[in-house]
């Protein structure tokens, strides 16, 4: 895994900055169907279609690090690109279940991909154990039954679904394209992470079955939270900025709103929330990459990585959300019309809280291993 | 003034050697430490100033002081390190602690050759013991609406006037003073910084009864008293720029020590919360309280975090970075909030206090203590402001 000092990581933040600013622009310009081919070819130039891929197999290497200044900045603009997804969860899986084909492609650029977890009877949650019972493999050895809340399923072309063989979690690659892949798009209010219910009634790859599967996602789900909570800060920065922007421009009472401290000890609580949620993300992301590579120096923290992810969520989800809502309070009546941005960002925050629970699910995962578990 | 500086790490001391050594050190000599807490009576003043003696004897006195006035120059993540040894070896640090991390530092940043020879020396060995005469009755937050006066009288500056909550002034040698010496310039203009020896004539002392009972704090009352010329740091109508040098260094690392203490403290709440009376389960085990402690746990953890980015950024720049900003705001909240979990969830033990009190009366004293962390060393409303205008560059509250 490559060592990035601080410097190293700015200037690749500063490229990363003006590809997605450019792709984000376009995608607005141009409405739905941008052309996906050359945003993606430009990612994959720098490097980034690899990142959680290990360099053996064509990967940028693991680097939670690194891979969270991609999901930060793609929340900061709320990029259209299927980033999380592909990058941030498929790719994931396919490393754990050593899916060599469809990494080649996925770092190539060749492929994008999602993930079917979700029962639509279930919470939603990544980590939810009746994610599974929602797929079957029939007697012929297709794929039936339902998944809901699906990420991005029109912007890639590969979708990973958690499914069971008889008593085993099972999981299985389908081409998005197929006949046998019904989708329909779910209306949601996080209109930047289009989501959608898919019905299977298909043939698949099958990835891995048993314990191999259960590993996966475990690993999955641990790499995909690290992102989460990176994008957690994105929305909580952009909605900072924001809402100091206006407060610096806005005048009532013949005065700029931000010299009342109503505002300004608002906003000034919220750049502490975003400092707290920023230093529990790099905690989170490096105690990963440590238990996953080995500690960067021997000075490192050796804090357990499991405990650092569920502290960054529980520290960065509510921040996001209460920035956004900080900022539309900050807004006045601007904050609640559509054609101002916040709403978007507040609504991007709703969504991260429920990819494998909210903060109040984190804390509840947390108590049990820093209070000990409640006596039976 | 001198400018901050990058300081490098040794190549031949890492930081996990520094922390072990300390650890070791502590670990070899704790029990000559005085108690933790407790009443500054004229016994733990002497059993504390043997113990500081010790720190100075092994080190760990001005560990980032540059060489040249008696320190080891270290990285300010160094003394980091040490603040976290201490708080988890549970003792004490430096009893002079205001000279070490405020007072001394901005000697040297404004001090003449003669007065860093006279002053920082005894900073260190604990021969000499500072405190801070910056607030008074009607200054408190607003310290440019200083009124203690000094007038130029032949080689003397003659003081009259009050300052109020001075830790630690009863049992100190020296005083870091605040006074207004131009009082036609405009407020911040007409200040100037004076070192008083408090044991000189015209000087009073006067303890002033905290909520929590014991007398931590001070009123000082200088009545003409006399402080030679030589004794002002920096020129006439600089004080407030000296007075901001002192207050950085008081926001700089501060937090790390305090951030370090309440993750001890916090695991010391989790034992006090495991214990269950007649009446049923033991608070450890309610909903509430769980979801309680562990939101103070997620932030604290954050903090700590925090705390560590900030002096990285310290080392890297000599200056601490603007998240720095964050630490002793959110730690007062916190510590807060912890010392009302405890003694909400321990319900009438809660009130007792003194020796004989439920754990010795330790979370009594520590909630009501705890009022006072938002207030001192820059108030909450005044760290929000300082956030707001420098860090997020709003305009000017009101």
């Amino acid at each position: 895994m490559p060592d990035l000092t601080a410097d190293d990581r700015a200037s690749l933040r500063t490229s990363l900055v003006h590809v997605l600013q450019r792709r984000t622009d376009a995608a607005e310009r141009t409405g739905s169907g941008q052309d996906l081919s050359q945003a993606w070819a430009e990612l994959g130039a720098l490097g980034w279609l690899g990142l959680g891929v290990p360099e053996q197999f064509g990967g940028f290497g693991y680097a939670a690090t690194v891979q969270s200044i991609l999901a930060e900045e793609s929340a900061v603009r709320l990029c259209p690109l299927p980033l999380f997804a592909s990058i941030g969860l498929s790719s994931a899986i396919a490393v754990a279940t050593n899916a060599c084909g469809l990494l080649d492609r996925l770092v190539n650029g060749a492929t994008r991909a999602s993930v079917a977890w979700a029962s639509p009877s279930g919470s939603g949650r990544f980590s939810d154990p009746s994610n599974a019972t929602s797929v079957w493999v029939d007697p012929t050895g297709r794929l039936r039954g339902e998944k809901a809340w699906v990420p991005n399923v029109q912007e890639v072309d590969q979708l990973i679904v958690v499914a069971h063989d008889g008593s085993e979690l099972s999981l299985w690659l389908v081409d998005r394209t197929e006949r046998g892949v019904q989708i329909r798009a779910c209306d949601q209010i996080d209109e930047a992470r289009p989501l959608s219910r898919v019905r299977f009634d298909v043939l698949g790859e099958r990835l891995a079955t048993g314990d191999v599967a259960d590993r996966a996602m475990e690993f999955a789900r641990r790499r995909a939270s690290v992102w989460v909570t990176a994008e957690a800060v994105g929305v909580a920065r952009e909605a900072l900025r924001i809402g100091c922007e206006h407060a610096t421009q806005r005048r009532q009472f013949t005065r700029l709103i931000g010299e009342y401290q109503g505002v300004s000890h608002a906003l000034a609580e919220l750049y502490a929330d975003l400092e707290l949620s920023r230093s529990a993300l790099a905690w989170s992301a490096s105690a990963l990459d440590a238990e996953t590579c080995g500690p960067a120096t021997p000075d490192a923290d050796a804090s357990d990585a499991e405990t650092a992810i569920q502290c960054a969520l529980a520290m960065a989800l509510p921040t996001a959300a209460s920035a956004a809502e900080k900022a539309m309070q900050v807004l006045g009546g601007q904050g609640m019309a559509w054609e101002s941005e916040v709403h978007r960002y507040y609504k991007r925050a709703l969504w991260l809280a429920t990819f494998d629970g909210s903060a109040g699910n984190a804390r509840h995962r947390l108590a049990d291993t820093i209070l000990g578990s409640v006596a039976s | 003034m001198a400018a901050a500086e990058a300081v490098e790490a040794p190549p031949d001391l890492a930081p996990a050697q520094f922390r072990h050594a300390a650890r070791d050190w502590l670990d070899a000599n704790r029990a000559s430490a005085p108690e933790l807490a407790g009443e500054l009576t004229p016994e733990r003043v002497a059993h504390w100033r043997t113990w500081s003696r010790l720190l100075f004897e092994a080190g760990y006195a001005g560990i980032t002081w540059p060489v040249a006035y008696g320190g080891r120059g270290l990285p300010p993540s160094y003394q980091g390190l040490w603040l976290e040894e201490t708080a988890r070896a549970q003792v004490p640090d430096h009893l002079g602690i205001i000279g070490l991390s405020m007072v001394g530092p901005t000697i040297m940043a404004w001090g003449s050759p003669e007065q860093k020879d006279l002053l920082l020396a005894p900073i260190l060995d604990c021969t000499e013991i500072w405190c801070q005469g910056f607030s008074e009755p009607d200054a408190g937050s607003d310290l440019g609406a200083a009124r203690t006066s000094a007038v130029l009288e032949g080689d003397d500056w003659v003081v009259t006037g009050q300052k109020v909550w001075s830790s630690f002034a009863h049992i100190a040698d020296w005083c870091l003073l605040v006074t207004r010496t131009d009082p036609a310039a405009s407020k911040h203009r007409g200040l100037s910084l004076l070192l008083a020896d408090l044991h000189q004539p015209g000087i009073t002392v006067r303890p002033l009864r905290q909520i929590t009972g014991d007398p931590e704090f001070n009123e000082i009352f200088f009545d003409g008293s006399r402080i030679p010329r030589e004794q002002m740091l920096g020129a006439p109508g600089q004080g407030w720029q000296v007075a901001m040098t002192t207050l950085a260094h008081e926001h700089g690392t501060y937090g790390v020590g305090l951030a370090a203490a309440l993750d001890v403290e916090f695991q010391a709440a989790v034992q006090t919360l495991r214990t269950g009376f007649a009446s049923g389960e033991a608070p450890l085990q309610d909903a509430v309280v769980r979801d309680r402690l562990v939101r103070v746990w997620v932030q604290l953890q954050s903090l700590i975090r925090t705390n560590q980015r900030a002096l990285a950024s310290m080392d890297r720049t000599g200056v601490p970075g603007p998240e720095a900003t964050v630490s002793k705001l959110r730690w007062s909240l916190l510590n807060q909030e912890l010392t009302s979990i405890v003694t909400d969830a321990l319900g009438a033990r809660g009130l007792e206090s003194g020796a004989a009190g439920y754990e010795n009366g330790h979370w009594a004293y520590a909630r009501l203590r705890a009022r006072g962390n938002t207030i001192e060393a820059g108030t909450t409303e005044v760290l929000r402001n300082i956030i707001a205008e420098r860090v997020l560059g709003l305009p000017r509250s009101r």
